[in-house]
């Protein structure tokens, strides 16, 4: 019986690891066949608008851009669900090291006034004395490229909710081992009822909110699996409805 | 003298070689194509005078990219060639650093490019010799 038992165990592992290998060879073909028809929209689409199939008239260019547009989103989406399932699996390479955070949170920030201007949306980098970019404070542990992408969704999703005349303020505090990061908001702030949900896998919180200002769900679940993966924490810290919400990232010190 | 620039494609889906081929025709170059690194190697032997560059996706049939590139790295007459892969691989950073260690001269993911912005490295490569 004893030795039936063990059998069986044996044949489960097995199989799991089987299992395992199938499906991380699933997601790479996966990943392969389903960016390489996107990619042909994007190249055609983008030659299109570059005038290599000649003059394009103004009214049909708009319909064009709209479709690349449509078709990166459906990249970025692809991207990030293939990220998850390599995430879940403990698939996904880290690269731990010494990160300036203020440095990456003030680049965040200048990559995305664009678009915070577009929106006439005010966007600031405060720093404190101690943490200042180019100063020795603030160094924390992680992988650079993963804390930039967290810091993008939160400052992204704080431009998103966030309306005309708003204010989005990104700063840092310390806490025992901790460096913080809070971005804070004058957004629309989020419904008690949707809080809970917030970072799980589509989400989409309030459903009175139009579907450009809903997004996909998948941004903060995707954040906060790479800060926890890196032995930090994502979190909402404060929101109340009409006047805004503050995320926070916290990061081990270096 | 002709100076006009010759490329070696190699890309086995359909769509993306005829995108490129057009692409790269339009800014003026020489374009050779092969749609797996066997097809390639043959080509590459036979032109005379030799590509300028070489774009490779890394996913082919019968050779792969990265299989190409080490028998181009191998061989007197093209060592020299810079290579460019390209990938929609799901294989992140360890297969750029692949790319890298076997000699690339750069590794692209297809999805995140378009053909301009290719066309961009690829002549800055040139450039630089």
């Amino acid at each position: 019986m004893e030795e039936d038992k063990i059998k069986t165990l044996e044949e489960i592992r097995q199989l799991k690891h089987l299992l395992e290998a199938e499906k991380q060879e699933f997601l790479s073909v996966m990943s392969h066949e389903l960016r390489t028809p996107m990619t042909g929209v994007k190249g055609y689409l983008s030659m299109i608008l570059e005038g290599d199939a000649g003059e394009v008239p103004e009214h049909i260019k708009d319909y064009v851009a709209q479709a690349y547009v449509a078709n990166d989103r459906l990249i970025r989406l692809v991207e990030r669900m293939l990220k998850i399932a390599e995430i879940q699996e403990d698939k996904f390479k880290f690269k731990i090291g010494k990160v300036h955070l203020a440095r990456e949170a003030n680049q965040v920030v200048k990559d995305c006034q664009v678009r915070a201007n577009d929106k006439k949306v005010s966007l600031k980098y405060v720093s404190s004395r101690e943490y200042l970019p180019a100063g020795e404070a603030g160094f924390v542990k992680s992988d650079p490229d993963r804390t930039r992408e967290i810091l993008l969704t939160l400052v992204n999703n704080a431009i998103k909710f966030t309306r005309e005349g708003g204010k989005i303020w990104v700063s840092h505090r310390e806490a025992n081992h901790w460096i913080i990061t809070d971005v804070r908001d004058t957004g629309i702030g989020i419904r008690r009822e949707d809080q809970e949900r917030l970072f799980e896998l589509f989400s989409k919180g309030n459903l009175t909110l139009t579907g450009q200002e809903r997004g996909t769900g998948i941004g903060l679940y995707l954040a906060r699996r790479l800060a926890e993966a890196q032995n930090g924490r994502l979190w909402l810290d404060r929101s109340e409805l009409g006047k805004g919400s503050t995320f926070s990232l916290a990061l081990p010190k270096y | 003298m002709n100076d006009q620039k010759t490329i070696l494609l190699i890309e086995d889906d359909q769509i993306l070689l005829r995108m490129y081929t057009k692409k790269f025709e339009n800014e003026g170059f020489n374009v050779l194509v092969a749609t797996d690194g066997e097809e390639g190697l043959k080509i590459l032997e036979a032109a005379s005078p030799k590509p300028s560059i070489i774009l490779a996706d890394v996913m082919l049939p019968k050779m792969n990219g990265f299989e190409f590139l080490e028998k181009c790295k191998q061989n007197e007459a093209t060592k020299n060639i810079p290579i460019i892969l390209l990938t929609n691989l799901g294989g992140g950073e360890q297969d750029r650093e692949k790319g890298k260690s076997l000699g690339a001269a750069d590794y692209l993911i297809k999805s995140e490019i378009t053909p301009t912005e290719i066309i961009g490295k690829v002549n800055k490569i040139i450039e630089n010799g």
